[in-house]
């Protein structure tokens, strides 16, 4: 009986060319979509490339120069460019250490955050800086927002589920068929559950299909769970609508009331329940001001300048290979030992405000991601978004990771400048053997949250379709 | 056989069903006569166990409709008023999906030869039934009732909208099944159409079996006459 | 009449039970977004505000150093914020909060508030210009798809046109009485909206620009109901008519814009950050590096100004030869700096072009843009503000090179300055720009749009004037 179904839906799904002319559509808009992350992820990985290229390049001359200087063939004048010297490597412009942030492969999925991501981070003794293209992308483009394959499941579709299945019982009433099908000695109920079941099936089929292949093109594994991971978050997601659309059918009215009921659902759900949500969260846990916190850094130089001749004076004292001079009598390295020794307390200070800041901004997404329930649409984009590893945990997942390296880094670059050691072709050996990249491992505690949010809801539209079904057709 | 035992369907204080006592034998066909919101439809869709009865039994082949369901589905055959069908299926096709709820899984030779029976044109059995004209539609939906080789057929209005020939084909149909001993009860407004197919004929108004007469006695237009009276 | 006509479609509208949960569920999403956006503005002024101020007192009361060194200390600039945002908040949160001004330094501005919320965020904000671009034309197809369709459906068609009404008649009566209906909703929308200019900081020329982007909005709203009727005269059934309708406001709000931005982004890429930071460097090369004296172009200058000045050796040059090189350098690394944001623009200039040739199918990226605009927080507000700043660094650091220069002696990097000369050093006074500045951005796409309006309608003509009416 369900074979029987489901060829019955194949045929009708084939010689009907409004719904042929809809798959096609979403077809092609996933297709778009991916395509457009493809080609986001291959840009985003050349940037990259063409930077670690560079910085091969640059440290192979460097190394070059500071063997024709520690060999004495050459001098450099010019002290902030001097290659042998720890300092300028380890913090100038002339070296820092550039470390690529490497793009999730899954990106493709769901552009996320990575849009905003930067590329690159170089580490220096001080700290590291940022290297973003983003800085530099059209912040209309960033607006409207990556047509990616997250755009088109979340917000298109639904619209084909519902195009194919609002009239799934009115049609056949408007028709006359559903008479003549209610006439056949057959369960009613048992009718319309497999027929629902099959039209699903073709549905989700098709989708499924288009999706994994589009995929499989675009270079993700087929080997990858989060593959499959996201196939069955997009299965459900389908689920969802379907049952939404069956049960505004089974309250028997016409085949225009269902359009519009269930466009009206898909309004709701995807487009006004998240806009609303931001709207608490705006409003519930607003994100502190920025430019009060870059102020606070600047105080908090006040503070490092007041507790400077503190740690001035721990420092001299736990360090005696070391002689504080007066401020007349200091060489380029005094000053630098004294700037080292207060270094590791004004990042700590900085830091303390940095997480601060993050924990209040982290409220708001976290106030966000709690109402994920209310719509399938945030659930479903949630859960792709955090499976592509384009999410705020990725990126927390980056930093954490940088911050590790530019620590080694800067210690091991001081060490070598107060102990006067030049820089030779053993230490750039070893620069070269370094990590260049960097991925977002993070701790994803809430990482399937989305996941089971979409599958109360579809369990929540179930029992509603099992409630509208006990009234009489 | 078809059996009606005071049935009765009441809407709130509206009696739509005034104690039907109906009995159709195998063999014989009974039109069911009477104004729009008469009745008719509401005593086939009791048969057809679409609506609930407030009171008595409707049967099928000595089966209660309300009992057995499914069962006694099996032994009838429906043809409603307007028959759409799925219009993107063909004749053939249409045919074979709802004999196969039916239970029956005929080969396409067969299937051909059911809709040849109704007089549907060979060439016509391959095209979409979108194309087909309503007389058409009307004989596939016969060849539905007929290929469910079903004891007892219920029409609703069967030649409404139909073309003089394609309504006497239909007559044709009709009296063929009442010789292989098919119980019929059609409702219908077909005066003429019904005193050329039926063995009685019933005059329904307001909910209630009126009168009831065998269709042999009287002309078409005496029929018509008795109709203008009664109703 | 037409007016008959547009009497009957109105009043037939207002009577339907869609009409009316339509009204109430966007009239309640309207206050909420009122609610929402009306201390946007508010807040973000005070937060810069104050936060300049303190930027500031950290300037005044920097310990006591060497001018130089107190053009290294730097400052900091903090973006403006319009009073319309709290209508659009345009590009806003993908520009950047704060700028560190520096010497010998153009940064980029810090601190997006993108980065900072959820990627959920992005899924929409809930302002009054969201609710009217986006929300409001799905009302206005779901009023309208019945207005044709559903007339020849029930056979109403045939008897309005044995009446004697001709097609062209017939769109202006439609036309009108769905326009009545929709202006029902949208002109209060609108003028509550204005309350938002309530505020402080409004002007006379907010309230212009306010004027004209209702301008904008209702134009777009028009070409929605040209749209529909287009539609519903199309159509064969009313169900037809309303799920086509729906696709069109699909493929307008939702789709054509996205797609069009993503086409002129792989169009006219932006360069990396590697490509940009190199070609800036290649152009600083060939020119005047302050702390350099081996450069070429320093060398020239100086032969140039020694022989100007008639002296055989900087030391000798009646003023400090380290500030004037600095600031000759600092001048020209500005005007290399310039050229290469100029050169972005550029880039996103092109890019709208892209969008502009979309808005073809899309009046929603038409009315987008010019919405951003007016509201200004479109993206050649914020570079205006960029530019400002840029210059205003300039000017700092020339105040501190100026004191080098003229008050300090060749080779003395030890006199210090204190808060009496950083109090006494200019302010950033930031100049929004005035609505005539910004109208040659903005009238070519109300002109266009004003375009759609017109040949939306024409093409409405059209098709009535081969109704069919079976």
């Amino acid at each position: 009986m369900f074979l029987l179904q489901i060829q019955h839906e194949v045929r009708q799904f084939i010689r009907s060319p409004l719904a042929l002319l809809l798959f096609v559509f979403l077809a092609g808009c996933m297709a778009f979509g991916v395509w457009n992350g493809a080609r986001d992820l291959a840009q985003k990985r050349g940037a990259a490339e063409a930077m670690l290229q560079k910085q091969t390049e640059k440290f192979a001359r460097l190394q070059a120069q500071a063997d024709s200087i520690n060999r004495n063939l050459k001098a450099e004048k010019r002290w902030w460019l001097d290659p042998t010297s720890a300092l300028v490597i380890g913090e100038f412009d002339r070296g820092g250490w550039a470390v690529v942030l490497e793009p999730a492969s899954l990106s493709i999925l769901a552009t996320g955050l990575s849009d905003l991501q930067a590329e690159a981070e170089v580490l220096k003794i001080s700290g590291s800086a940022v290297r973003s293209s983003s800085d530099f992308e059209n912040p209309v483009n960033l607006t409207f927002g990556t047509f990616d394959l997250a755009f088109v499941v979340t917000f298109l579709l639904p619209l084909f589920v519902i195009a194919l299945t609002f009239n799934l019982v009115s049609g056949e009433r408007e028709q006359g068929t559903l008479a003549l099908l209610l006439s056949q000695p057959i369960v009613a109920r048992q009718l319309f559950g497999l027929k629902m079941l099959a039209r699903f099936s073709l549905l989700g089929g098709l989708v499924l299909a288009v999706m994994l292949s589009l995929l499989a093109a675009a270079g993700i594994s087929l080997a990858e769970p989060a593959l499959w991971q996201a196939a069955g978050l997009v299965l459900l997601y389908t689920l969802f609508w379907f049952l939404l659309a069956l049960a505004v059918n089974l309250r028997g009215q016409s085949s225009a009331f269902n359009a519009l009921a269930c466009v009206a659902g898909w309004l709701l759900l995807v487009i006004v329940v998240p806009a609303l949500v931001n709207l608490a969260a705006e409003k519930a846990r607003p994100i502190p001001s920025r430019a009060v916190f870059q102020n606070d850094l600047r105080t908090a130089d006040l503070e490092v300048a007041r507790q400077k001749e503190r740690i001035l004076t721990e420092y001299f004292q736990q360090n005696p290979q070391f002689v504080r001079k007066a401020d007349e009598q200091k060489g380029d390295k005094d000053w630098w030992i004294e700037e080292f020794a207060v270094l590791d307390f004004d990042q700590s200070l900085k830091d303390s405000l940095a997480d601060a800041f993050e924990a209040k901004a982290h409220q708001q997404a976290d106030f966000a991601q709690s109402l994920l329930g209310l719509s399938p649409a945030l659930a479903v984009h949630y859960q792709l978004v955090t499976l592509a590893g384009t999410g705020r945990e990725a990126t927390g997942g980056y930093q954490q990771n940088i911050k590790k390296q530019q620590q080694e880094w800067s210690a091991s670059m001081r060490t070598k400048y107060l102990a006067d050691q030049k820089l030779t072709n053993t230490d750039y050996e070893a620069f070269a053997a370094l990590p260049t990249r960097v991925r977002a491992e993070a701790d994803m505690g809430n990482a399937a949250s989305g996941g089971w949010w979409l599958l109360m809801q579809c369990f929540l539209v179930g029992g509603l379709v099992w409630l509208v079904s006990r009234r009489p057709w | 056989m078809i059996e009606a035992i005071d049935l009765t369907k009441k809407y709130g204080d509206k009696i739509a069903l005034d104690r039907l006592q109906l009995s159709i034998q195998p063999g014989e066909v009974f039109c069911l006569l009477g104004q729009n919101g008469a009745g008719k439809t509401t005593t086939i869709n009791l048969f057809l166990g679409f609506t609930e009865t407030t009171s008595g039994h409707a049967l099928i082949n000595g089966l209660r409709v309300d009992e057995h369901p499914l069962e006694t589905k099996k032994h009838l055959a429906y043809i409603p008023e307007s028959v759409m069908l799925y219009p993107n299926l063909t004749g053939l096709e249409n045919l074979d999906y709802f004999s196969r709820l039916a239970g029956f899984r005929y080969a396409d030779g067969r299937l051909n030869e059911f809709l040849a029976d109704v007089g549907l044109p060979g060439e016509a059995h391959a095209r979409r039934v979108g194309t087909y004209s309503k007389g058409m539609r009307q004989k596939v939906g016969i060849a539905i009732a007929l290929a469910k080789n079903a004891k007892a057929l219920l029409l609703d209005e069967p030649t409404s909208g139909l073309d003089p020939k394609a309504s006497n084909d239909f007559s044709g149909i009709l009296k063929s099944l009442a010789t292989q001993g098919v119980a019929v009860l059609m409702a219908t407004h077909d005066i003429f159409r019904a005193k050329d197919v039926a063995t009685r004929v019933g005059i329904m108004r307001e909910g209630q079996l009126v009168a009831t007469h065998a269709a042999a006695d009287f002309s078409a237009a005496e029929l018509e006459g008795i109709y203008l009276e009664t109703v | 009449m037409i007016s008959t006509i547009a009497r009957q479609e109105f009043r037939s509208i207002l009577r339907e039970k869609r009409f009316q949960m339509a009204t109430l569920a966007l009239s309640l999403l309207f206050l909420l977004s009122l609610y929402g956006a009306y201390d946007y503005y508010a807040s973000l002024q005070r937060q810069h505000a104050e936060a300049a101020q303190i930027a500031r007192g950290h300037w005044e009361n920097q310990k006591d150093k060497n001018p130089h060194s107190a053009a290294h200390y730097g400052t900091f600039a903090f973006k403006p914020a319009y009073p319309l945002s709290f209508f659009d908040r345009g590009v806003d949160a993908f520009t950047g909060n704060t700028l560190f001004l520096e010497a010998h330094k153009m940064n980029e501005s810090k601190y997006r508030a993108a980065t900072d919320r959820s990627e959920l965020a992005r899924m929409g904000t809930l302002t009054p210009a969201f609710i009217l671009g986006v929300l409001f034309p799905l009302f206005i197809m779901v009023l309208g798809f019945g207005a044709v369709a559903g007339e020849r459906e029930s056979g109403n068609l045939r008897l309005l046109l044995a009446q004697g009404v001709g097609p062209t008649r017939l769109f202006f009566g439609k036309a009108l009485g769905l326009w009545n209906a929709v202006l029902l909703l949208a002109a209060p929308f609108l003028l509550l909206g204005a309350l938002g200019l309530l505020l402080p900081g409004a002007g006379a020329e907010d309230w212009q620009r306010y004027f004209l982007l209702a301008l904008a909005y209702l134009l777009y709203l028009g070409c929605f109901v040209h749209l529909v009727l287009l539609v519903s005269a199309w159509a064969k059934r009313q169900n037809v008519a309303l799920v086509a309708s729906l696709g069109v406001w699909v493929f307008v709000c939702l789709i054509v814009p996205k797609a069009a931005v993503n086409v002129a982004k792989h169009q006219y890429p932006t360069p990396s950050w590697q490509m940009y930071y190199e070609g800036i460097k290649q152009d600083l090369e060939e020119g005047v590096d302050g702390h350099d004296p081996a450069d070429a172009y320093t060398q020239k200058l100086e032969k140039e100004t020694l022989q100007q000045y008639g002296v055989d050796s900087v030391q000798h040059l009646p003023f400090n030869w380290d500030g004037f090189i600095m600031q000759k350098g600092e001048e020209h690394e500005t005007y290399v700096f310039q050229k290469h944001k100029d050169g972005l623009l550029n880039i996103y200039a092109q890019q709208q072009q892209v969008h502009a040739v979309a808005s073809v199918l899309s009046p929603y990226l038409l009315t987008s843009i010019a919405s951003h605009r007016l509201a200004g927080t479109d993206v050649y507000s914020y570079h205006h503000f960029l530019a400002a700043a840029e210059k205003y660094r300039i000017a700092l650091v020339g105040e501190m090179n100026g004191e080098l220069t003229q008050n300090f002696k060749y080779g003395d990097w030890e006199g210090k300055r204190s808060k009496a000369f950083f109090a006494s050093n200019q302010r950033f006074d930031y100049q929004r720009p005035v609505l005539a500045q910004v109208w040659p951005g903005v009238s070519p796409a109300l002109l266009l749009l004003v375009g759609w309006w017109l040949v939306s309608g024409l093409a409405c003509l059209l098709i009535f004037n081969k109704l069919r009416v079976l």
